[in-house]
C-alpha cells in the first residue's frame, strides 16, 4: 500500500473491535503472590544458598544436640588423656583416626612404649607392629588413647578395696604389682614414671638387668620383672611384729628417746671435740598434704643446701658433711632455719617469670649477683656482719614464694640475730597452713601483713613407703626449735642416723617433737637397744615388717584379679604410705573406666574422644559444639536487638529527615568511625568484674545496629515522599502509623538480608577477640571457638588436630553463611542480582 | 570549586569527629583507676612519683588541657609506663620503631594481592559463565568467607612446618629489607593477600561483567576494534572507576594492618603493640594508638571518596 493511499482512508475502512461484545475484567487465574513467598521461590533457585542454609541448619543442630547427647562436658577434662589424637574407627586394623600417629623413635623410646603392651596387653604400640630401620630407628603407629600406661596413685583404703571390688566384679585387671621405689630408676623423670617396670633393678642389686630382648624374629620379650623385683615371702610374719618399737618416754615438751649410753669420746679415750657427722645422707620434707610427691635427692657437696621444690610444694634438704652445725648448734636442717654460717645455702627455684627472685646473692655481705629471672640462685646467710640487711617476700601462696628485691616496698622478712649470726625463718610452705615465716609489713601502699607465727605441732613420722621420715612442718614447737638432734635416714643403706642428744638427769635423751594429730603415729622405726654416738647407725629397717605376702600386714582383701608370684616370690600388690594410704600401680585407661562407672557415675562409659582432646584433656568435640552454641545465640540475640533498634533509629531519622537526620546522622558517623576494638577494650576497662558474656554483648549492640538504621533510612527516604504515602496522610494517619504500617514494609527484606550476614560477621569478631585475647570466655563449663584457636595456637605444629577442628568449623560457617546471604539478597532484592558485594 | 568546598568540607567534618571521639576516649581512660604493673628492679613510688609529676593525679579537665599543651608543644603523648619492654619510653618513639614491619608486610601484601586479583577478575569477567569462571568464582567466594587467621594457620603449617620454606614466625632485629627478614615475612604477606586477592577479583568481576554489557562496547567492536582493544581501551577504563578509589582505600588502611595475623606470625608491628597496650593497660599507648586507628578508619574513607572525583570528571562530589 503506498503511503498516500493511508493517509485519506475512508471511514468504511475502519471497524471497531469487540463490537459486539463487553469488555470485561478477566478475572486472575493466578492467586497473587505475597512479597515473602515470591522471595522464597527465587531463593529456592540459587542452589548454592540452598546447600549453604542446610549446612547451617547442620551445623546448628550440631550445637545444639552434642551438648545434650555429648557423654563429655567442657568442664570434664582429663590430664592423662591429653592430646589424645581423633578418634573415628575403633578397629584394630585400620590405621586412619584411629586416635594413633605414626612415630619413629629410637630403641628407648620405642621400648617404653613397647613395653606397656608386654606387661598389661593395652596396646601402645598398636597391634605391637614396628618396623626398624638401618639406622635403628622404629616406626610403629602410637595409641595416644593407651600412651599413658600405668601410672602411680595414692589411694585410700577404702578406694583400694573399692577398685579390687569391681575387678572381680567385671573381672578386669586394673592394679598391677609394683615395683619397689628402692629398686626403681634413680633418675627422677624415671622413678616416677610407673611405666620403666623393665628398669626396675633386682632386689639387692645396684644395677639394672637386661631389661629386655629383642629376638631375631622380631618378637621383644622382657625379662621377668615381677620376680625382679618382689619380695621374699617371709617364713614367719611373726619375727617382724614382735620387733619391739622404740620407747618413747613423755617428757614435758615432747617424747624422749632413750638412750642408754652416749659415748662421745673416740676409740683412746680422748673426749669427741667434733662428733663425726654422717657423710651422706638426706631427709626429706614433705608437705602435709601432697602425698604424691617425691623430689630430686641427689648427691651434695659440701654444705648444707636448703631448695625449695616448687613442682612438688615440697623442701628438699640436703645434708652433707656436716662439721660445723654442733660447733654452732644451729642447724635444723630445712625445718626451719637459716644459721649464720656461710656453709649453708638456701637455694630457691625461680618458677615462672613472673616470679621475682627472693635475694641479690651476698657473699660477705657484699652483693654479687643481682637476680635475673628464671635462673636459680644461691643465698649466702652469711650476714653476720650486716644487721641493715632486709628481704621482702612479696607474697606467700601455697609453695610459692615470691619476694621482691629491697627497693620494693612489700612485707619484710627480719633477721634475727642469734649467737654466732643471724637467721631468718624460711617462708611457709602451704597455703592456708601455718608456716615459720615472720614477716613484717612495712610501707603504705600494699600493707602486706604477712604474720604467720608458727603454731602447733610437728611430727616426724617415718614413711614406710619411701624409707624416709616424714616431717610434717606443720608448726614447730620450741622443742624442734632448739633441741639440738637430727635424723637421717640414709636410703641406700637404710639406716638411721642420729643426730644430736642432750643430757638430762644423766641420762641422755632424745626429744622428738610433740605428736598431736592422732592419726599420725610417732617413729615406728625398730631400734634395737645399745649403745650409741653421734653418727651412728641407731637401727637397721628391715623390709620384712612392711611387705608380707606381696601385700601388708592388715591388708586381708584378697582380689582374684591378684597376680600370684612364681615360685619363692610373691609380687608386691601396694605399698603402704603414710596413715591409711595404699600407693598402688594402675592401668590407667582400665582406672579410667572403673573411676566414671563406679565413682562418679557420669555418663562416660568409653574413652573416646571424636575430635581428640585439648592440652588440658578436654574433648574437642563437645567444646566445640557448646563453643557453637555460645557463638549462635550470641549472635542471634545480638541481632535481633540490633535489628530492632536500627529500625527505630533508621524509621525516624529517615521519616523526618532535615535537622533531625543532621544530628542523628553526626551521632552515627561518630559511632561508627570508632574501631570495635576500642570500644570493646574500654568496656573492659570499665566493666572490670561484669561477665565477658555482657562485655561482647554491649560491645556488639553499641556498634552493631549502625548498618541497620542506615539501611532503613535509606529506604525511608526512597519511599516516604510516594503517592501512597501522602494518601495516608491525607487520610489522617498518624506519623507513627505511617512509618511503621506504610513504610517500614519496604525495608523489611534489606533488613532481613542484612541481619542475615551479620551473624557470620559477629561470631567472626567474636572468634577474634577470644583469640587475641581480648576478651576471655574461657570460663570452667563455657568456651568459645575462638578459645578452642588460641589454646590451640601453641600446639599447631605438635597437635595440629587442636586447630583443625574449630578451624574446619568456623570457616564452613563463614562460607554457609556468606552463601545462604548472598542468596537471601538476591530473592529479596532481585534488582541487586549479580552486583556482589 | 566545587570540589575544593567539597574536600574542605569532609575535611572539617572528620576533624570534628576525630576531636569528638578523641575527647570521649579521653576522659573514658581517664576516668578509670591508674593501673600499675611494678617490674622488676622497679620501685612502685618512684612510677607513681612519676606519673603524679607528669600530673596523672590531677582533674581530668586539667590533663586534658596538658595533654594537649603535650602534644602541641613537645609533641609529646606520653610514656609506655606498664609496658615492661618499653618502660618509660616515649609513645611516639615506640610507635615509630613498630611501623616498618607492619607496613612493610602489608603493602607487600597489597603489591601481590593487587595485580593477581585484578588480573583473575578481569580473566572470570571476560571467561562469563565459562569453567574458567565458574572455577574463579567458585575460589573466591571460598576465600573470601575463609577468615584469615585460617590461612595463617594453614600457611604457618603447610609451608613453614612441613615444607620448610619459611621460618615459623618472623625474624627479631631491625634489619628489615634482608633477604632473611623478607623471606621470614612472607608466610604472614601471603596469609594476608590470600583474601585480599579473592576480594579485588570478585570485585573486578562484578565491574567488568556490567561494563562488557554495555551498548558502548558493541559499538567499539562495530567500528573495527579487536576485542582485546576494546576492552583494554573502553571496558578496563570504565570498569576501573569503582575499583581504583577501593585500591587507594586499601592502601590508606594498610598502615593499620592485621591484629590477628601479627599474633600468629610474631611480626613486631603496631597490632603486636596494640594488643600489648590493651593487656598492660598501658593508657597513653593504648589513647595514642587508638587514636592512630580512628584517623586510618576516617582517612581511608575520605580518600575513597574524593579519589572518585579524581579518577572520573563525571563525579563532582557536592556539585549541585
Amino acid at each position: 500500500m503506498r503511503p498516500e493511499e493511508l493517509t485519506n482512508l475512508p471511514k468504511e475502512k475502519f471497524v471497531l473491535v469487540n463490537e459486539n461484545k463487553k469488555l470485561h475484567d478477566k478475572e486472575l487465574v493466578t492467586k497473587p503472590i505475597g512479597f515473602f513467598k515470591d522471595a522464597m521461590h527465587r531463593f529456592a533457585k540459587n542452589k548454592g544458598s540452598i546447600v549453604g542454609a542446610i549446612i547451617i541448619a547442620l551445623l546448628v543442630l550440631f550445637a545444639i544436640v552434642v551438648p545434650i547427647f555429648s557423654q563429655y562436658t567442657v568442664s570434664y577434662q582429663d590430664t592423662y588423656y591429653r592430646y589424645t589424637l581423633p578418634k573415628l574407627f575403633t578397629s584394630e586394623n585400620i590405621d586412619f583416626l584411629d586416635g594413633g600417629t605414626k612415630k619413629t623413635l629410637n630403641e628407648a623410646s620405642f621400648i617404653y612404649y613397647y613395653s606397656m603392651g608386654a606387661e598389661t596387653g593395652h596396646n601402645a604400640v598398636k597391634r605391637q607392629q614396628y618396623s626398624k630401620n638401618d639406622k635403628d630407628m622404629y616406626t610403629f603407629r602410637l595409641d595416644t588413647y593407651q600412651q599413658t600406661g600405668v601410672v602411680f596413685k595414692t589411694v585410700t583404703k577404702e578406694e583400694y578395696e573399692s577398685i579390687q571390688g569391681y575387678q572381680d566384679e567385671h573381672n578386669v585387671q586394673i592394679i598391677y604389682p609394683i615395683t619397689d621405689p628402692s629398686l626403681r630408676p634413680s633418675q627422677n623423670q624415671d622413678k616416677n614414671n610407673a611405666n620403666y617396670w623393665y628398669k626396675t633393678k633386682v632386689n639387692g642389686s645396684v644395677t639394672v638387668p637386661d631389661e629386655y630382648v629383642i629376638h631375631e624374629d622380631g618378637t621383644i620379650t622382657f625379662t621377668n620383672i615381677y620376680q625382679e623385683y618382689s619380695k621374699p615371702v617371709l617364713d614367719s610374719v611373726a619375727n617382724a611384729t614382735e620387733a619391739t618399737p622404740i620407747e618413747l618416754v613423755p617428757k614435758e615438751d615432747g617424747y624422749g628417746i632413750l638412750l642408754n649410753t652416749l659415748v662421745t669420746t673416740d676409740e683412746n679415750g680422748n673426749d669427741l671435740e667434733t662428733p663425726i657427722f654422717a657423710k651422706a645422707g638426706y631427709l626429706r620434707v614433705y608437705v602435709e598434704d601432697d602425698v604424691n610427691c617425691s623430689e630430686v635427692v641427689e648427691e651434695i657437696d659440701d654444705g648444707s643446701t636448703f631448695q625449695f621444690n616448687t613442682t612438688y610444694n615440697t623442701l628438699v634438704t640436703y645434708l652433707t658433711g656436716h662439721t660445723v652445725p654442733s660447733k654452732d648448734g644451729y642447724h635444723y636442717f630445712a625445718l626451719n632455719r637459716i644459721t649464720g654460717t656461710a656453709a649453708n645455702l638456701i637455694h630457691i627455684d625461680v618458677i615462672g617469670s613472673d616470679t621475682y627472685l627472693p635475694f641479690y646473692l651476698y657473699q660477705d655481705g657484699e652483693v654479687v649477683t643481682s637476680p635475673v629471672a628464671n635462673q636459680q640462685y644461691f643465698f649466702s646467710a652469711n650476714r653476720q656482719k650486716s644487721s641493715e640487711k632486709d628481704y621482702y617476700v612479696k607474697s606467700i601462696n601455697r609453695g610459692t614464694i615470691t619476694l621482691v628485691d629491697n627497693r620494693n616496698t612489700a612485707a619484710v622478712f627480719t633477721a634475727e640475730e642469734v649467737e654466732g649470726g643471724h637467721r631468718i625463718y624460711l617462708p611457709g610452705l602451704t597455703a592456708g597452713q601455718k608456716s615459720y615465716v615472720t614477716a613484717v609489713a612495712q610501707g603504705d601502699r600494699n600493707n602486706i601483713s604477712t604474720s604467720i607465727v608458727a603454731s602447733a605441732a610437728s611430727t616426724f613420722q617415718f614413711d614406710a613407703a619411701n624409707h624416709t621420715f616424714k616431717i610434717t612442718i606443720n608448726g614447730h614447737t620450741d622443742t624442734s626449735y632448739d633441741g639440738e638432734y637430727y635424723f637421717l635416714l640414709n636410703k641406700d643403706t637404710k639406716t638411721i642416723y642420729l643426730g644430736k642428744s642432750t643430757e638430762v638427769d644423766g641420762t641422755n635423751v632424745l626429744y622428738l617433737p610433740v605428736v598431736n594429730s592422732g592419726d599420725l603415729s610417732p617413729v615406728s622405726a625398730i631400734v634395737d637397744q645399745g649403745t650409741y654416738k653421734i653418727g651412728d647407725i641407731i637401727t637397721t629397717i628391715t623390709d620384712n615388717y612392711y611387705y608380707i605376702n606381696g601385700t601388708f600386714k592388715g591388708d586381708n582383701y584378697t582380689s582374684k584379679m591378684r597376680i600370684e608370684g612364681e615360685g619363692n616370690f610373691k609380687y608386691n600388690y601396694a605399698i603402704k604410705k603414710d596413715g591409711a594410704n595404699y600407693e598402688i600401680r594402675i592401668n590407667y585407661a582400665e582406672y579410667y573406666l572403673y573411676y566414671h562407672h563406679a565413682v562418679l557415675h557420669d555418663k562416660i562409659k568409653t574413652a573416646h574422644f571424636l575430635f581428640g582432646t585439648t592440652a588440658n584433656g578436654q574433648d574437642i568435640f563437645t567444646c566445640l559444639a557448646s563453643g557453637a552454641r555460645f557463638s549462635f545465640i550470641m549472635a542471634i540475640a545480638v541481632a535481633a536487638v540490633n535489628m530492632v533498634v536500627g529500625a527505630i533509629y533508621g524509621a525516624i531519622e529517615g521519616y523526618y529527615g532535615g535537622k533531625v537526620d543532621l544530628v542523628m546522622e553526626r551521632i552515627v558517623e561518630i559511632l561508627s568511625a570508632v574501631p570495635f576494638m576500642i570500644v570493646i577494650t574500654l568496656l573492659k576497662y570499665h566493666m572490670r568484674g561484669s561477665s565477658q558474656v555482657l562485655i561482647l554483648f554491649i560491645a556488639f549492640f553499641l556498634t552493631g545496629w549502625i548498618g541497620e538504621s542506615g539501611l532503613v533510612r535509606m529506604q525511608f527516604y526512597r519511599f516516604k515522599n510516594q503517592e501512597y504515602v501522602l494518601a495516608a496522610r491525607t487520610l489522617g494517619a498518624k506519623d507513627w502509623r505511617i512509618m511503621f504500617k506504610h513504610i517500614f514494609p519496604n525495608s523489611l527484606g534489606t533488613i532481613v538480608t542484612s541481619s542475615v550476614l551479620v551473624i557470620p560477621s559477629m561470631i567472626f569478631s567474636e572468634t577474634s577477640l577470644s583469640y587475641l585475647g581480648i576478651i576471655n570466655l574461657n570460663s570452667g563449663s563455657m568456651t568459645s571457638v575462638g578459645t578452642l584457636l588460641a589454646n590451640a595456637q601453641p600446639y599447631l605444629v605438635t597437635y595440629p588436630h587442636m586447630i583443625l577442628f574449630p578451624a574446619i568449623f568456623i570457616s564452613l560457617l563463614m562460607l554457609c553463611f556468606n552463601l545462604f546471604g548472598n542468596g537471601l539478597r538476591d530473592a529479596f532484592n532481585p534488582s541487586l542480582r549479580g552486583t556482589e558485594d | 570549586m566545587y570540589m575544593l568546598k567539597y574536600i574542605m568540607k569532609r575535611l572539617g567534618l572528620l576533624v570534628m569527629t576525630f576531636v569528638i571521639i578523641e575527647v570521649i576516649c579521653f576522659v573514658l581512660i581517664k576516668a578509670l583507676p591508674i593501673v600499675i604493673n611494678v617490674g622488676i628492679g622497679q620501685d612502685r613510688q618512684i612510677i607513681i612519683a612519676q606519673l603524679t609529676a607528669r600530673g596523672y593525679f590531677d582533674p581530668i579537665p586539667v590533663q586534658f588541657w596538658n595533654y594537649l599543651k603535650g602534644i602541641f608543644t613537645r609533641g609529646d603523648f606520653g610514656i609506655c609506663y606498664n609496658l615492661p619492654e618499653y618502660r618509660n619510653q616515649s609513645v611516639v618513639e615506640v610507635f615509630r620503631s613498630k611501623l616498618p614491619p607492619t607496613l612493610l608486610i602489608n603493602v607487600y601484601s597489597s603489591l601481590i594481592a593487587i595485580p593477581i586479583g585484578i588480573a583473575l577478575g578481569i580473566f572470570a569477567a571476560l571467561k562469563k559463565n565459562k569453567w574458567e569462571d565458574q572455577v574463579i568464582s567458585t575460589t573466591v567466594m571460598l576465600f573470601i568467607s575463609v577468615p584469615s587467621f585460617v590461612y595463617a594457620f594453614l600457611v604457618q603449617y603447610i609451608f613453614c612446618f612441613k615444607l620448610e620454606w619459611f621460618p615459623l614466625t618472623m625474624l627479631a632485629g631491625y634489619d628489615y629489607f634482608s633477604p632473611d627478614m623478607f623471606l621470614s615475612m612472607l608466610p604472614a604477606v601471603i596469609s594476608l593477600s590470600f583474601g585480599s586477592i579473592a576480594g579485588y577479583a570478585r570485585y573486578t568481576r562484578a565491574e567488568l561483567t556490567e561494563v562488557l554489557t554495555n551498548d558502548y562496547m558493541l559499538l567499539a567492536r562495530t567500528k573495527g576494534l579487536t576485542k582485546a582493544q576494546a576492552t583494554t581501551r573502553h571496558a578496563l577504563r570504565n570498569a576501573m572507576v569503582p575499583i581504583f578509589p577501593s585500591i587507594v582505600g586499601e592502601f590508606v588502611s594498610v598502615l593499620s594492618g592485621s591484629l590477628i595475623i601479627e599474633k600468629i606470625f610474631a611480626i613486631p608491628g603496631v597490632g603486636g603493640l596494640y594488643l600489648m597496650a590493651i593487656n598492660a593497660q598501658d593508657y597513653d599507648s593504648f589513647m595514642f594508638l587508638s587514636g592512630f586507628y580512628i584517623l586510618i578508619g576516617l582517612l581511608a574513607s575520605i580518600v575513597i571518596d574524593l579519589s572518585y572525583g579524581v579518577i572520573d570528571p563525571r563525579i563532582r562530589m557536592g556539585a549541585k
